[in-house]
């Protein structure tokens, strides 16, 4: 009997805590957030330009997607889309959201929807994501709330993709500097260039539920060094883009927590120009990928925080060919054998110019790969220097060097992604590299809708990159964001590691 | 005089057209597509193409100086590239924040480094080593190591100034001090050394001058020695000397305004040059190349005013 009371009690008391505990973890709604973006806003048409302070800030506060990817079971998240269903392996319908509005008060429908895709196709228009729905033929819309989209052919990624497909309104599409409207949780409230862009919680939002936060204020600060600061002194709640080196600093204070992107969603990786000479030799190509000491690359440029792959996929992907993983693996008598083999015996390039790895500055991490890089190539008796380019030159002279080391991140999991980027797409890509069959292959691949043999398409794919080495994969890494421990609710997107903010909330 | 001023305002004007075409030429020279950047990794080759020709850089580069030599002077700088904001509001919300870092920073350079200049000339050998350490250290600091150590010192561990927040003078005075004393100390100090230094060494050339000797003579008090004849003729070089550092100013906003997260010229002028933005970069260099033709102009015009010997005809 006494046991039993005694039992009661605690259990009562169990009850209280796990109901304080409920009560402190229930979001509190309002308060400022203050954010510190590494680059400044240089538009406010979202769909203009895939550039990461943009979309860090408004592309999914002031519009939204018709679904957003979040991996795992799930895979889709609905948005302004509440189902779908594919018709036919070419034709997907969506079914709209009743009752959405536009921050300036009309409706959201169907109309809007065809509207945004036909203005991201338009070539006219010059927007930066055109290539995700180059797939969608035509966008019809059955009615006020129904919009069918009919594909080219069939393709598994367009789900996916729609994550980087911004609904705009009819009526007001986004321009370069007027105000922005759409359907998401926050609206515009004003931007000085240079300075800051403040939004604020629109009332008349779809889920009532959200958002919490009153108002978000994004300041621009490009100095690293500054937006630590910032965030350590508590002007700030939340600094995006948080580079490996700065790791260790921000992961000691205890009044600050790290937020990862999907585990290696970017890729570092050292692209060969393939119609240059001596890089059109494969076995030069190969010989310089045998020179990439990954492991010391990830120990010492990323303190760890990283992983050793070859692949355009990293070993979490599902795609992953295992296979591809050490074929070149840090040899530097392998690399003197194959530059001998060549017909490079004695010093490698024989003429005066030596090969020249070109680099953007202001990142670390591909200063760091390029210096790595060249003293393995130096000891494999290969001449070569770094040449570093501020961002604007870097994208027009790159293709005219021998080696970029570049940075490719990829959204969501679908293989198709990475293949349609400038790295390996078959229409335009940066290492020149063009190879009909492969085309083929890569263009069939994305079509296939059964998981199995899309594996099996990608892991050839993967098989034949490797052995023809266009470009050579240093490491995988991941995005990281961090915030105050007060600022709650942080989630990161599975597809592009940049944070949502509706759901966040201040526990202050 | 009047013909000396007219003279020097032509000179200055036809200075700013060079360095105008110098800076532009520059500019086009320099590789880089911004639409490629604006547009990232996905682009396609016609959206780019597209991109370019909306910003009419596919136009010869002679055509595109002549067009904004000529909007320009009918007083209309034109738009930034990628935003469409007219670049004529960009510069009138940076230029207070700016000249107010400079201001300050005069100040600060003026209030310390000018009174330890005299000190020093007239103090004893022990105080002047002591005094003239700090000077040197405070001159090898470059401002954008202090600005970082500021910040972390005063803002992250002692929560006295904030990082960052610019707000305008008119807006919120006390705050607006707060955030720019940081900047404009860091910025100072450096001048405030070099002035110390310079002050020091006029002052002793002073110091032992005949006329001097003649003031002591006189019976005047030191004091009225020090203030009233040395230190009035150790003026003219120290003035020469800060004219010369206005323009240093300029250039020093830039590193502060990028620290301490100050929306200015100098951050515009940054940001435009990494997007290639040349509606801006060229109105923000013809704005400070008139700022440091007019400062000049202003030095010289002081010395006559303060040195009697000195005649423009």
């Amino acid at each position: 009997m006494r046991l039993s009371k005694f039992c009661t009690i605690l259990m009562i008391c169990l009850a209280l805590l796990a109901c304080s505990a409920l009560v402190s973890a229930a979001p509190k709604r309002g308060g400022t957030l203050k954010v510190a973006l590494w680059g400044d806003i240089e538009t406010l048409d979202a769909t203009k330009t895939p550039q990461v302070p943009v979309a860090d800030s408004i592309r999914w506060t002031i519009w939204e997607t018709l679904v957003r990817y979040v991996g795992g079971e799930e895979l889709y998240q609905p948005m302004l889309a509440e189902s779908w269903e594919w018709t036919e392996p070419s034709t997907i319908v969506f079914h709209l959201r009743h009752g959405v509005k536009f921050h300036n008060g009309t409706p959201f429908t169907s109309a809007d929807v065809k509207f945004s895709i036909e203005r991201m196709k338009d070539p006219a228009n010059a927007l930066a994501n055109a290539n995700y729905v180059k797939v969608v033929s035509e966008v019809v819309a059955l009615d006020d709330y129904t919009v069918q989209f009919k594909l080219s052919s069939p393709y598994a990624g367009l789900l996916t993709n729609l994550d980087y497909v911004l609904i705009v309104s009819k009526a007001n599409p986004p321009t370069s500097s007027g105000t922005p409207i759409g359907t998401g949780p926050f609206k515009f409230v004003e931007w000085i260039p240079g300075d800051h862009l403040t939004i604020e919680r629109f009332a008349d939002y779809w889920n009532p539920e959200l958002p919490y936060l009153d108002r978000i204020i994004f300041t621009p600060i490009p100095d690293e060094q500054t937006r630590i600061a910032n965030l350590e002194s508590d002007a700030v709640q939340l600094a995006d883009d948080i580079s490996l080196a700065q790791l260790a600093r921000v992961g000691s204070n205890p009044n600050l927590a790290v937020y990862t992107g999907p585990i290696g969603s970017k890729l570092i990786a050292a692209l060969f120009v393939t119609d240059i000479p001596p890089m059109n030799n494969l076995l030069v190509r190969r010989a310089i990928a045998y020179c990439i000491d990954r492991a010391g690359f990830v120990s010492t440029a990323f303190s760890g925080h990283g992983t050793v792959t070859e692949n355009i996929y990293s070993p979490q992907n599902p795609y992953y060919n295992p296979v591809t993983e050490t074929v070149y693996s840090y040899n530097l008598e392998q690399a003197r054998a194959l530059f001998k083999q060549a017909g490079y015996p004695e010093k490698f390039p024989p003429e005066a110019s030596p090969i020249v790895i070109t680099i953007p500055t202001g990142n670390t991490a591909f200063e760091n790969a390029a210096v790595i890089l060249q003293s393995s190539l130096r000891e494999a008796g290969v001449r070569c220097e770094v040449e570093k380019y501020d961002m604007s030159a870097w994208v027009s002279v790159r293709e005219t060097k021998q080696i970029i080391i570049t940075l490719y991140s990829y959204g969501g999991v679908d293989p198709s992604i990475v293949l349609a980027t400038n790295l390996i797409s078959p229409t335009k890509n940066n290492c020149h590299y063009y190879d009909g069959q492969l085309t083929n292959l890569i263009n069939a691949a994305v079509g296939i809708q059964d998981l199995n043999l899309r594996k099996i398409a990608y892991n050839d794919l993967q098989g034949i990159l490797s052995y023809e080495c266009p470009f050579s994969v240093v490491a995988a890494y991941e995005l990281r964001h961090a915030a105050q421990t007060y600022l709650k609710g942080v989630q990161i997107s599975q597809s592009l590691s940049q944070p949502y903010y509706a759901e966040m909330w201040l526990d202050k | 005089m009047g013909s000396y001023v007219a003279k020097r305002v032509l000179s200055s004007v036809i200075t700013l057209l060079i360095i105008s075409f110098i800076s532009f030429v520059f500019v086009a020279l320099l590789p880089g597509s911004p639409a490629e950047v604006l547009l990232g990794e996905f682009a396609t080759p016609q959206s780019v193409a597209v991109l370019t020709h909306e910003w009419g850089l596919d136009k010869p580069m002679l055509y595109r100086y002549g067009i904004w030599i000529g909007n320009v002077l009918r007083g209309n700088f034109g738009e930034s590239l990628i935003s469409r904001i007219p670049v004529r509001s960009l510069i009138a919300r940076a230029w207070p924040v700016s000249v107010e870092l400079c201001l300050l920073s005069l100040l600060i350079a003026i209030v310390v480094g000018m009174p330890l200049g005299v000190v020093t000339a007239t103090a004893r050998p022990a105080t002047e080593r002591a005094v003239m350490t700090s000077v040197l250290v405070a001159q090898s600091v470059p401002s954008f190591v202090s600005g970082i150590l500021m910040i972390l010192v005063l803002s992250v561990k002692l929560h006295w100034l904030p990082s960052s927040g610019y707000v305008s003078f008119l807006e919120n005075p006390v705050q607006n001090l707060k955030v720019m004393i940081m900047p404009a100390l860091s910025l100072g100090l450096v001048i405030a050394a070099l002035l110390a230094r310079f002050t020091r060494s006029c002052m002793l050339d002073a110091l032992s001058a005949d006329f001097v000797r003649t003031a002591r003579a006189k019976g005047l008090k030191e004091l009225t020695v020090l203030i009233r004849h040395a230190f009035r003729s150790a003026m003219i070089p120290v003035v020469s000397l800060l004219g010369a550092q206005l323009v240093w100013f300029l250039g020093g906003a830039i590193i502060q305004e990028i620290v301490f997260v100050l929306p200015g010229l100098g951050r515009a002028v940054v940001r435009s040059v990494m997007g290639r933005d040349f509606a801006t970069i060229q109105a923000v260099v013809l704005l400070m190349a008139t700022v440091a033709a007019l400062s000049n102009l202003a030095i010289d015009v002081l010395y006559g005013l303060l040195d009697p010997r000195i005649r423009y005809d």
